[in-house]
C-alpha cells in the first residue's frame, strides 16, 4: 500500500523537478550576470559621476567604468595595477586621489551547470526510486507531461515578453523623467540636483533621482563630445536576458540651460546619465510559471485516473471543495508570505527603495562570509543545547508529580506557569533580577559571601544565562506533555516488571522510557525547532550583547531587517535558519524515530 | 417540517450576515465616519502626557478647520518599522514624525516632500528657528520637515551630592556652567569625590555618573576633544573614529569605569532603567541625558528634594570648549499622502508657534521657535530652560541627519570600548578595527 502511494508520488516529484529546476536554470542562468553587473554598476556609476568633476580625466577611463571594465581603488594604491590611471581628486577633496583600474573578469561559479546536474541526479533518484517500486510505477503519462511541457513553454515565452515589456516601459519612463529634469535643470537656472528633485522620476516616488543617476553641467562642447562618444552611447543600461533573448535599453538625456559653469549662458549642457537601479527581472515570472507548471502536472496526473470514474471525480471535487477555504487561508497566509520571501532573499530589496535589483544568489553567497552571522547561528545550536537539560528536568518533575494530591496539583500548577506567561513579562523580570548591582540573584550569592556574578554582562555568562532560563520557562508545558504520555503507559506493565523482580531504575529504563519514545520525540522535536527561534529574550534582556555572546539567529535576522532595512539579505538569512531547522528535524527523524520504531 | 423551518432559520441568519460581513470588508478601515469630513493620519512616537498633550494640538487644528479630523496614530516603540511599513505597503499617514537620525532614511529615498515652496503659504518663518535644527532638515534650498522641537545632551548635577562630597556649591552654582572651567579633570575630579562606599559593604553605594555606553552620548566627548568620529564628508571612519581625540575620549570614560566610578555597565542600547532614579535619590552626582528627562525631576525640584543644574559637556582641557550634540525632530509629509495639500497644511500647523506652545507643557524638549523657546525660558524660575537654550548654542546635530545607515555606524561602535571593559582589549586596536568595518558600510 505504501509502495503504490510511492508509485504515485514518485513521478509527480520528478515532473515538479523537471519544472522547477529547468525554469530556475533559466532564471539563474539568464539574469545573474546582469544582475552582478547592476551591483557592480551601481557603485561605479556614482564614481564615474564623481569623476567628471575632475579636470584631466580620460574618457575613456569614464566609459570602462560606467562599461563595468574598470573600478575604482582606495586611494593609496591609486595607479599601483597595470594599466590603472590616478587622478587628484582636487575638487572633491584635497589630499584624496581617485584612481581607476581595469576590472579582472574573476571566475563565476557556474549556475547552469550545476542546476543541470542537480537535475540530473535528482531525475536518476526518482528512477531508481521507481525501479525498486512493487509493483512497478504507472508508465509516465506521456500525453500529459508533453500538454504541461507546452503550457510551461508558453507561459516562460510570456514571461520572457513580459519582462521585455515591462523593460521597455522603465526605460522610456526613466528617460522621459531625464529629460524632465534636465529641462527643469536648464530652465530654471537652478542647482541640478535640486532641480532633478523638482523633476521628480515617477519610479523614484516622485521625489528623487536614483542613487545612480546623476546630472552633470558641463560646457557645450565638452558635454556633446562625450554624449557623442560611440562608445558611451552604446554602454548598456539594462541587460538582461530571458529565455535566450537579451535586451539593451537606457539612454542618456540631454537638455541646455543658462550657464552654471561657462561664461555664456549658451555653452551649457544637462546630461542625465541614467543608471543601472532598476531592472525588472523576468525571474518572478519564470519562477512563477514553474511552480504553475508543476501545479498544473500534478493536477492532470491527479485528476486523469478519476476521469473514468464519474463518481469518484464527483466526490473528490467536493472533497476539495470543503477542503478550499482552508486550503485558501494556507496558500495566502503560509506558503504566500513563504515564496515571497524567497522571491525577497533573490533580490536587493530594502523596504522603502523603488527599485528591487535582481541580485541572484548573491545574498546567500554575501552569507558565506559574514562572519556575524555564523556567529549567530553558532549562538542559536549552542542555545539549543538546554532542550535536553529541560527534558531530563521536567521528565523527573512528570514522575515526581504524578499524584494527584492537591499540594502535588498546586506545584503542577506553578510549574506550568511560565509557558502562559508573555515572553516579555518573563524576560523583563529575569532582567531585574539578574542584574549586576541591584539584582535579586546576586543580592542572594552576597548573602551566602558569594558572588557577584555578570549574568547577562560577561560575554562567557550571558548565553548561559539566557539557557537556564529558557529551561524555567519549557519545563512546565514539557512536564504536562510527559504527564499525559506517562498516563497512556499500560499499569500491568509496570506490574508485569514487577513480578518479574523489576527495580525501580530497571522499570524507568525498560518500561517508562520505551512507553514515552513517541513523547519524548515529539518533545525533543518541537523544543528544538523553538529554540532555534528564540528570539523574544535576546530582544529585551542583552539585545544579542555582550560582544556579540548572546546574538542568536532570528535577532540577527530582525536586526538585518528591521535595523538596517537589507530584507534581501535578511529573507536569505531566514531561508538558511529554515534549511538548518529542517535539517536538524529530518536528522531527528532520521536516527531517531526509525531507530526506535525498528526497536 | 422542523428541518426545513430550521434550515431556513439558518439561511435567513446566516446569508444577511455573510453579506455584512463581505460588505464591512470592501471598506478599508477608518472609513466609517460621517461623508464630507477628512480624515488626516499623524505618526508619532508620544506617549502618556505627551500622547494627550498632542490630542490638544490635534484637537486645536480641528476647531480652525472645520471638516477635518485628526488621527494620532502613536507608536512609542517601534515607531520606524510601522512606519516603513506603512508606507511600503502604499498606506502611509498624512504627516508623520522625522527623527533628526532617521533624515537619510526617509528624504534620501524620497519619502519626504520639499515643503519648501510652502513656506509662505503656510506662515512658516524659517528665520524664526533655531539654525542649527533648521539645518538638519535641509538639503540645499529644500526642506524636508518643519522642525517640531529638539534638545542638547547635557549632563545633570545633583548639587546635594556634590555638596555633600565636599564640592564647593560655588562651582556648581550656575545653570549652564561650571565655575572653574569644567575640563574633564574636573569632571574626573568631582566623580571620584562623590563616589563612596557608605555602608561598607565593599560596594561603593553613589557614584560619578552612569557610564555612556551609546554613541549618541559618548560623541559630545570625542567632539570636545577637537576630533571627530567620521571625516568632514561622512564617508570615512578610519583616521576619526579611531583618532587621536576619539583614542582619549574611550581612555578617559574607560578609566573612570575602571576605576569604578560608575555603577557596571548593562552592555545593552536602552538606558539602565535605574539611573534616572539612582540620581534623583542621591545615588548619582552626574547624569548625560536630553530635555526629555526633565519632567521626571519636575515634581522633585518643586517640592524641594531635588537640587538640580544643567552642565554643559566637559570637555578636553586643550579644548576651550565643549561642543555636544543635538537631537531634533520635525514634521514631514509623505509624497503619496492620501491627501497632500491638507497633510502640508497640518504640518504647517504642527510646527507652528500657537501648538510649540500647547505642547512646551509638556517640557520634554525645547520649542524649535526661538521666540516660543525664550517665553518659555522667562516664564521658568529655575533657570533650567535657560541653561538649556544656551547649551544648545555650542551643540551640532548628530551624524545620523546625514549618514546613512547611520545606525550600523552606532551599532558597531558599540564594540569599541566594550572590547576594552570586558576583555581589557587596547582601545587602539580596537577602535581601528572597528573603523575599518565601519568604512566597509559607508562605502556601500
Amino acid at each position: 500500500m505504501r509502495d503504490a502511494g510511492a508509485a504515485r508520488v514518485i513521478p509527480l516529484v520528478a515532473a515538479g523537478a523537471v519544472a522547477v529546476a529547468t525554469a530556475l536554470i533559466l532564471a539563474v542562468a539568464a539574469d545573474a550576470p546582469s544582475g552582478a553587473r547592476e551591483h557592480r554598476t551601481r557603485e561605479e556609476a556614482r564614481a564615474a559621476a564623481a569623476l567628471y568633476e575632475l579636470p584631466g580625466v580620460a574618457e575613456a577611463d569614464v566609459v570602462a567604468l560606467l562599461d563595468g571594465r574598470a573600478r575604482i581603488v582606495a586611494p593609496e594604491a591609486g595607479g599601483r595595477g597595470p594599466g590603472a590611471h590616478a587622478y587628484r581628486a582636487g575638487a572633491l577633496e584635497p589630499a584624496a586621489w581617485i584612481a581607476v583600474e581595469p576590472r579582472g573578469e574573476g571566475r563565476r561559479w557556474p549556475w547552469a551547470a550545476s542546476l543541470l546536474a542537480l537535475l540530473g541526479v535528482l531525475c536518476m533518484a526518482a528512477w531508481a526510486g521507481a525501479r525498486r517500486l512493487s509493483p512497478p510505477p504507472p508508465r509516465f503519462p506521456a500525453a500529459p507531461a508533453l500538454f504541461c511541457a507546452a503550457v510551461f513553454a508558453l507561459v516562460a515565452v510570456a514571461a520572457q515578453q513580459w519582462a521585455r515589456a515591462e523593460l521597455e516601459a522603465i526605460s522610456a519612463t526613466r528617460l522621459a523623467g531625464g529629460l524632465r529634469a534636465a529641462g527643469i535643470a536648464g530652465s530654471a537656472g537652478a542647482d541640478p540636483e535640486a532641480a532633478a528633485r523638482v523633476a521628480g522620476l515617477p519610479w523614484a516616488s516622485g521625489a528623487a533621482l536614483g542613487e545612480a543617476d546623476r546630472i552633470w553641467t558641463m560646457p557645450r562642447e565638452a558635454g556633446e563630445a562625450i554624449a557623442a562618444a560611440p562608445r558611451l552611447r552604446t554602454v548598456p543600461r539594462y541587460t538582461v536576458a530571458a529565455g535566450g533573448a537579451t535586451y539593451h535599453g537606457g539612454s542618456i538625456a540631454l537638455g541646455s540651460g543658462p550657464p552654471v559653469r561657462a561664461e555664456d549662458p549658451a555653452d551649457n549642457l544637462h546630461l542625465v546619465f541614467l543608471g543601472y537601479e532598476e531592472t525588472a527581472s523576468p525571474a518572478v515570472a519564470l519562477i512563477a510559471a514553474a511552480l504553475g507548471s508543476a501545479l498544473l502536472v500534478w493536477l492532470v496526473l491527479f485528476l486523469l485516473p478519476l476521469a473514468a470514474r464519474p463518481r469518484a471525480l464527483s466526490r473528490t471535487l467536493a472533497a476539495w471543495g470543503f477542503l478550499a477555504p482552508a486550503a485558501a487561508l494556507l496558500v495566502v497566509f503560509t506558503f504566500g508570505p513563504l515564496l515571497f520571501s524567497l522571491w525577497i532573499s533573490l533580490h536587493d530589496w530594502r523596504l522603502v527603495d523603488p527599485a528591487h535589483p535582481f541580485a541572484g544568489l548573491e545574498n546567500y553567497r554575501a552569507l558565506l562570509s559574514d562572519g556575524a552571522w555564523w556567529s549567530a547561528v553558532r549562538n542559536t545550536a549552542v542555545f539549543t543545547l538546554h532542550v535536553p537539560l529541560a527534558m531530563a528536568v521536567a521528565l523527573s518533575l512528570a514522575l515526581l508529580t504524578r499524584e494527584s494530591r492537591r499540594a502535588v496539583r498546586w506545584a503542577r500548577l506553578a510549574l506550568f506557569l511560565p509557558s502562559i506567561t508573555s515572553v516579555v513579562a518573563i524576560a523583563v523580570v529575569w532582567k531585574l533580577l539578574l542584574n549586576d548591582d541591584y539584582g535579586l540573584a546576586n543580592r542572594a550569592l552576597d548573602a551566602f559571601g558569594l558572588g557577584p556574578v555578570a549574568w547577562l554582562s560577561s560575554p562567557d555568562i550571558a548565553l548561559v544565562s539566557l539557557m537556564l532560563i529558557g529551561v524555567w520557562m519549557v519545563v512546565g508545558y514539557q512536564m504536562v506533555v510527559f504527564q499525559a504520555g506517562l498516563a497512556a503507559i499500560p499499569r500491568v506493565w509496570y506490574d508485569a516488571a514487577t513480578v518479574d523482580g523489576a527495580g525501580r531504575w530497571q522499570r524507568f529504563r525498560h518500561v517508562t522510557l520505551p512507553g514515552l519514545r513517541h513523547t519524548l520525540f515529539f518533545v525533543l522535536v518541537t523544543s528544538v525547532i523553538g529554540s532555534f527561534q528564540v528570539f523574544g529574550l535576546v530582544y529585551v534582556m542583552t539585545e544579542g550583547g555582550p560582544l556579540g555572546a548572546t546574538d542568536v539567529a532570528v535577532y540577527h535576522i530582525y536586526r538585518e531587517a528591521w535595523e538596517f532595512l537589507r530584507f534581501g539579505n535578511a529573507a536569505a538569512m531566514s531561508w538558511v535558519l529554515f534549511g538548518v531547522v529542517f535539517a536538524a528535524t529530518w536528522l531527528h527523524f532520521r536516527f531517531l524515530e526509525r531507530r526506535r520504531a525498528h526497536a | 417540517m422542523n428541518h426545513r423551518v430550521t434550515a431556513t432559520a439558518v439561511r435567513s441568519i446566516l446569508f444577511p450576515a455573510a453579506v455584512s460581513l463581505a460588505s464591512i470588508a470592501c471598506f478599508p478601515a477608518g472609513s466609517g465616519v460621517s461623508p464630507g469630513v477628512t480624515t488626516l493620519r499623524v505618526a508619532l512616537w508620544a506617549g502618556g502626557f505627551e500622547l494627550e498633550i498632542e490630542q490638544q494640538v490635534a484637537d486645536r487644528y480641528e476647531a480652525l478647520r472645520p471638516g477635518t479630523r485628526v488621527l494620532l496614530e502613536s507608536a512609542p516603540n517601534g515607531y520606524e518599522e510601522r512606519l516603513l511599513t506603512s508606507i511600503a505597503a502604499g498606506h502611509p499617514p498624512d504627516v508623520y514624525l522625522l527623527d533628526s537620525p532617521d533624515i537619510p532614511t526617509f528624504v534620501d529615498r524620497g519619502l519626504a516632500v520639499d515643503l519648501a515652496p510652502y513656506q509662505e503659504a503656510l506662515g512658516f518663518q524659517a528665520d524664526r528657528v533655531f539654525p542649527q535644527v533648521l539645518e538638519a532638515y535641509r538639503r540645499g534650498r529644500a526642506l524636508f520637515a518643519l522642525p517640531k522641537d529638539f534638545t542638547p545632551m547635557v549632563i545633570y548635577a545633583n548639587r546635594a551630592v556634590l555638596e555633600g562630597a565636599g564640592v564647593d556649591r560655588a562651582v556648581v552654582g550656575q545653570n549652564g556652567a561650571w565655575a572653574s572651567g569644567w575640563t574633564w579633570e574636573d569632571y574626573r575630579r568631582a566623580a571620584r569625590s562623590v563616589t563612596t562606599d557608605r555602608d561598607g559593604d565593599g560596594r561603593p553605594d553613589v557614584y560619578g555618573f552612569d557610564f555612556p555606553r551609546n554613541l549618541f552620548q559618548w560623541v559630545p566627548f570625542v567632539w570636545s576633544a577637537g576630533g571627530d568620529i567620521l571625516a568632514p564628508r561622512g564617508d570615512r571612519a578610519t583616521g576619526y573614529l579611531d583618532g587621536p581625540a576619539a583614542l582619549s575620549a574611550y581612555a578617559f570614560l574607560t578609566e573612570l569605569a575602571e576605576e569604578g566610578l560608575t555603577p557596571g555597565a548593562q552592555f545593552v542600547q536602552q538606558a539602565d532603567p535605574a539611573r534616572e532614579a539612582r540620581f534623583a535619590s542621591g545615588g548619582q552626582a552626574f547624569l548625560l541625558s536630553g530635555h526629555w528627562t526633565l519632567p521626571l525631576f519636575h515634581d522633585l525640584v518643586r517640592a524641594g528634594a531635588l537640587d538640580l543644574a544643567i552642565l554643559p559637556i566637559p570637555h578636553h582641557p586643550s579644548q576651550p570648549g565643549a561642543t555636544s550634540v543635538l537631537y531634533a525632530s520635525g514634521w514631514a509629509v509623505p509624497p503619496n499622502a492620501a491627501n497632500p495639500r491638507q497633510a502640508i497644511d497640518l504640518a504647517g500647523f504642527l510646527a507652528s508657534p500657537e501648538a510649540q506652545r500647547i505642547r512646551a507643557r509638556s517640557g520634554l524638549a525645547i520649542p524649535t521657535r526661538v521666540d516660543v523657546a525664550a517665553e518659555i525660558a522667562a516664564a521658568d524660575p529655575t533657570g533650567v530652560e535657560d541653561a538649556f537654550i544656551a547649551l544648545a548654542e555650542r551643540a551640532r546635530v548628530t551624524w545620523g541627519a546625514t549618514v546613512r545607515d547611520f545606525s550600523r555606524v552606532e551599532r558597531l561602535a558599540l564594540e569599541i570600548m566594550d572590547r576594552r571593559l570586558l576583555r581589557g582589549e587596547p582601545l587602539e586596536i580596537s577602535a581601528a578595527e572597528v573603523a575599518r568595518r565601519v568604512d566597509e558600510v559607508l562605502a556601500r
